[in-house]
């Protein structure tokens, strides 16, 4: 029997259950695929890092005379029980050349195979037994990002050596191979290395140690304290987050899908309310004849049950080349191995169909509402004094057309408040998503990398290691800077130039003591960063600090904390807070007054060029082009294009999740008003047959209906357009908050946020609407005879 | 006196699994200003669809239908729709009305659809005023559809159906689903309606109903076998003969 009725229900309601299986497919394999995504990378990082012997803690640092090696100075520090440590040369992209061509590098080293303190693997997921004489393994990020393959030529040069090597292969780096991580190793073989290393002079050596310690804060704290230049120091875990980049598809699409299943959820209420008030008849008669309401329930959870299980099995097996899809990206940089299975999928699967039939069931206790007398009395309880408009025809100034949409959706909200549901968490999902990603990418966020706002950027490696990494940088990059403004303002380029440099110092505060980065903007005004508390430091000794260092400290504003530089102690003043991506939150704002010897330097970015003459974005543009030429050497970027390059090119995936999003928004926005508007056709059918009786014409009822879609879209608009933002800091703060940033100020592009995807929306979605409201010309005028 | 409607070889024709249902077949006759008829005849004769096929309410499969010297069979579906928005009237068995207006609204809502005429919004919520309180029903005006009774309503569709100053009102059982005394109200409403000019074609089952019809068309198998002219209907006292005439002429066609 519960396969005739719902046999005869599928067949009856065709679009209605169409859209319902849809919403489930959907929503099943979005679930399935970025759960399996997000537990499959997370699981293979787990077994990538154990097979690549990734140690408890790293420390990477650069050979300054005076200060210890990380060898002597490990040996003072308890608590470890095995260590590697790897030399390491830091170049710059300058040096390399493939196939006789400049590439783009991020923080290249030079290192070779017989040194290495982990374990590396090839593109197959093969791990890597050694390298030979003439050739070189290069990291698949760089190779990707540089299209370079298997046999090309990388000419090396260090001093007045010069080298070819063949590239033999990509390699998989588990302490550099992420998106996050700025560092790319280049591997050689030894008998290489000492070629290109036989000239001692200019080359910026130092040494990565590998860890693995009883108790990771007492190695750390020693290292803080411990007489050496550290460029870089972080735990397993650290590492781990800086693979977020690979999840992050995944963990959009798992928002998405869990909007989804919210607004599936909208749906299947919507469906199952309309299905039980059109068939109130069918459970009168069925209780009337005394059949129980766990039977009558029973028949309408088994049609559900049925749906909800074809659909999640058919989007679970959809989310499989998806899922696959979408870890095509992380398996270039992770090692991963068929072993991971499905396994996920089916319990997504699972999970899908059984909250959908919980849903089911509990929307399915409105049965009980229903009695024998609605079947008699027509499905009314001869209740009257229903008051349901709330305007008046009579009182207002609109056209009928006009005046019927506004009446009918005040009078019906409830009705129409699925529809305004799924429409705001459509709009929402984009806006937050494209608030973020603006942010992202927006100037803003180069003041949450710790750099002043900038027009144009020179990354000039080459300059960095000839005038800054150099004891007197402070005053030769000064001058350098000088020399470099001069010649662009030759060029009627008014403009500032300034500098970030990073360095580590150890800060203490009574008994605690934390080893930050540090940052220092060279010929740049402290008041150029934006600080949450306090004010910008104003002397040499005074300092901001990140709400992480703080708390490490345990200082505050007004406090004086003590800075351990090559130089000695300094007493400095802390006097503001200030937030920062930097190693999760971590920093430390110095005054450029503030003298110090820049051997110590950790890095830098290149030159910051800030134009007097505030051109807009197609002048800068093009004073990008005249730098490059002036300085072919160098790279020269707008703003946008450098934070692309600083958060490791991650903006194709941003905007590829953006894309995802509002098309999936679109589709969304369809499939509701599909679905609504068919319905709305049904159940008004008598009251279009007499507006066509009493003679309004099929154009004036299909834009009636159109324009109730659009209004509701525009009220939906409206609410989402309220919510974005608020929702935008709960949400996407929280994942910004993760990172080190306690408040995040969203850049908000009005045009895309007030105008393009509102837009986009209410276009698709009205168009939808008034193509589906042209099944009101099927309904006859004559109809209006016939109704009940 | 003018024609209103003038139908020739009326046929109207529905194809049910590939079977041919002639439902009309060369129906023909013609209503004058002013009249009042009744069209009668046993279920499934063809009676209401002849009144939707003549209003323009329905496709027609062949013949002419000439409406105040147009002919419908050539309007588009656009025309027709204005055709229906300023010189007819309808009238239904079921009291039909939209659920979220107030009863005034719903009287004036054609009105305010229609362009016939140049009246301001406040002069047809007035004249809706006016015809609601000549028929008795001017304190419902704003309740709403579910707040009044059945004869109410029915006089609040007739109202609505007079709110264009239509030249024809079409009824289809105007009376088929109210109780003796509200059915005898809205006949002489409509009688009223009548009196005053306006033509009136409507279906009836009940023989009182058609006693007060100048003409009685009887329809059998979508053709009309015979008409019966009563003549003008004007005291009460003639009801009950009229009755006993329509009553044995129909005995004669077979009813």
């Amino acid at each position: 029997m519960y396969w005739n009725i719902l046999k005869k229900d599928l067949k009856r309601k065709v679009t209605m259950n169409v859209i319902l299986f849809l919403f489930i497919v959907l929503a099943t394999m979005f679930v399935s695929s970025s759960v399996n995504n997000i537990v499959a990378v997370s699981s293979a990082l787990e077994d990538y890092f154990d097979k690549a012997k990734m140690p408890d803690y790293l420390v990477a640092t650069t050979d300054i005379e005076g200060k210890q090696s990380l060898e002597e100075a490990l040996k003072e520090i308890p608590g470890i029980t095995s260590k590697k440590i790897e030399r390491l040369v830091y170049f710059s992209g300058n040096q390399v050349k493939v196939n006789g061509k400049k590439t783009e590098t991020q923080g290249p080293v030079l290192t070779y195979f017989e040194n290495r303190g982990i374990e590396f693997f090839d593109e197959n997921n093969q791990q890597i037994t050694n390298v030979k004489k003439g050739e070189v393994l290069l990291p698949v990020k760089y190779m990707n990002n540089n299209q370079i393959k298997k046999g090309d030529k990388v000419k090396i040069t260090f001093q007045d050596t010069t080298m070819t090597l063949i590239v033999a292969d990509g390699v998989k780096d588990a302490v550099m191979g992420s998106a996050l991580m700025s560092m790319e190793r280049f591997l050689v073989s030894k008998a290489d290395f000492d070629i290109l290393m036989r000239k001692p002079g200019d080359i910026q050596e130092g040494e990565l140690g590998y860890l693995n310690c009883k108790d990771v804060s007492t190695v750390k704290d020693a290292l803080s304290k411990a007489d050496i230049n550290i460029v870089f120091n972080g735990t397993k875990g650290l590492i781990r987050m800086t693979y977020v980049m690979d999840m992050i598809v995944a963990i959009a699409l798992l928002i998405m899908s869990v909007c989804l299943i919210l607004i599936a959820f909208a749906v299947l209420r919507f469906t199952i309310y309309f299905t039980l008030e059109e068939e109130f008849r069918e459970i009168g008669v069925m209780k009337a004849i005394g059949l129980p309401h766990k039977s009558i329930r029973g028949l309408y959870l088994v049609k559900y049950f049925v749906m909800v299980l074809f659909g999640a099995i058919v989007g679970m097996i959809g989310g499989i080349p998806f899922g696959d899809a979408l870890l095509q990206s992380a398996s270039q940089t992770i090692v991963m191995e068929n072993g991971y299975g499905y396994g996920f999928n089916v319990i997504s699967a699972i999970f899908v169909v059984a909250i959908v039939v919980w849903y089911c069931y509990r929307c399915t206790g409105k049965l009980k509402k229903f009695s024998p007398i609605d079947a008699i009395r027509n499905g009314s309880n001869g209740q009257r004094y229903q008051k349901k408009g709330v305007f008046s025809l009579s009182k207002s100034q609109l056209r009928p057309v006009h005046f019927l949409t506004v009446n009918d959706i005040f009078s019906n909200l409830k009705r129409y408040s699925v529809m305004m549901v799924a429409f705001t968490i459509g709009l929402l999902v984009i806006l937050i998503m494209v608030n973020t990603m603006n942010t992202l990418k927006g100037s803003k966020v180069l003041n949450l990398y710790g750099m002043a706002k900038t027009d144009v950027f020179i990354r000039n490696e080459e300059a960095g290691y000839q005038y800054i990494i150099k004891e007197d940088g402070q005053t030769k990059s000064r001058e350098r800077m000088d020399q470099v403004r001069n010649e662009i303002e030759k060029k009627d380029m008014p403009c500032e130039i300034g500098m970030e440099v990073y360095f580590k110092f150890t800060y203490e505060k009574g008994n605690k003591s934390y080893k930050s980065s540090s940052f220092m903007g060279v010929n740049q005004e402290t008041t150029n960063y934006d600080y949450i508390k306090g004010e910008a430091p104003m002397a040499a000794d005074e300092i901001a600090i990140t709400p992480l260092v703080a708390e490490e400290i345990d200082a505050k504003i007004g406090d004086t904390v003590t800075m351990v530089t090559a130089e000695g102690e300094k007493k400095v003043l802390v006097t503001g807070i200030f937030q920062t991506f930097s190693n999760m939150g971590e920093g430390v704002r110095l005054h450029p007054d503030l003298k110090l010897n820049f051997k110590q330097a950790v890095g830098c970015v290149g030159y910051q060029i800030t134009f007097k003459d505030s051109p807009n974005q197609k002048e800068i543009d093009k004073r990008v082009r005249t730098i490059q030429e002036m300085y072919p050497k160098n790279q020269v970027y707008n703003c946008s294009d450098f934070i692309d390059y600083y958060s490791g090119g991650t903006h194709k995936m941003i905007d590829a999740v953006r894309v995802i999003f509002v098309a999936v928004s679109m589709v969304i926005n369809l499939l509701v008003v599909i679905l609504m508007e068919r319905s709305f056709i049904a159940r008004e059918k008598s009251e279009i047959a007499l507006l066509k009786a009493l003679g309004f014409k099929n154009s004036t009822l299909v834009w009636w209906h159109t324009l109730r879609i659009g209004l509701v879209m525009i009220l939906s608009i409206i609410i989402g357009e309220i919510l974005a933002l608020p929702i935008s800091q709960v949400t996407a703060g929280q994942a910004f908050r993760m990172m080190g940033i306690q408040h995040v100020d969203f850049e908000i592009v009005p045009i895309e946020i007030f105008g393009i995807y509102p837009g986009i929306l209410w276009m698709v979605t009205i168009i939808g609407g008034a193509l589906i409201a042209q099944f009101i010309r099927k309904i006859p005028a004559s109809e209006a005879a016939t109704m009940e | 006196m003018a024609k209103v409607l003038e139908v020739k070889d009326l046929c109207k024709t529905y194809v049910v699994n590939k079977r041919q249902n002639n439902i009309l077949r060369n129906v023909n006759f013609s209503i004058e200003e002013g009249e009042m008829i009744a069209i009668m005849g046993p279920s499934g004769s063809g009676k209401s669809t002849l009144l939707y096929s003549v209003s323009g309410m329905d496709n027609i499969t062949a013949g002419s239908i000439k409406f105040a010297g147009k002919n419908m069979e050539k309007m588009s579906q656009q025309e027709l729709a204005v055709l229906r928005l300023d010189e007819m009237g309808f009238i239904f068995q079921q009291m039909y009305m939209l659920k979220n207006l107030t009863i005034l609204d719903n009287i004036i809502l054609p009105a305010c659809q229609s362009k016939k005429n140049n009246a301001s919004k406040k002069e047809k919520v007035n004249y809706g005023k006016t015809l609601m309180k000549k028929l008795g029903i001017l304190e419902v005006a704003d309740n709403d559809i579910t707040e009044v009774s059945g004869g109410q309503l029915q006089r609040a569709c007739i109202c609505r159906s007079l709110i264009n100053h239509p030249k024809i009102i079409f009824a289809d059982e105007p009376t088929g689903a109210l109780n003796r005394t509200s059915s005898g109200e809205v006949m002489e409403e409509l009688r009223k309606i009548n009196e005053e000019g306006t033509t009136i074609m409507m279906v009836t089952h009940d023989m009182k109903v058609a006693a007060k019809c100048s003409k009685v068309l009887y329809i059998v198998d979508g053709n009309i076998k015979e008409e019966y002219n009563l003549g003008k209907y004007e005291k009460e006292s003639t009801l009950k003969e009229r009755e006993r005439i329509i009553n044995n002429w129909l005995i004669e066609m077979g009813w």
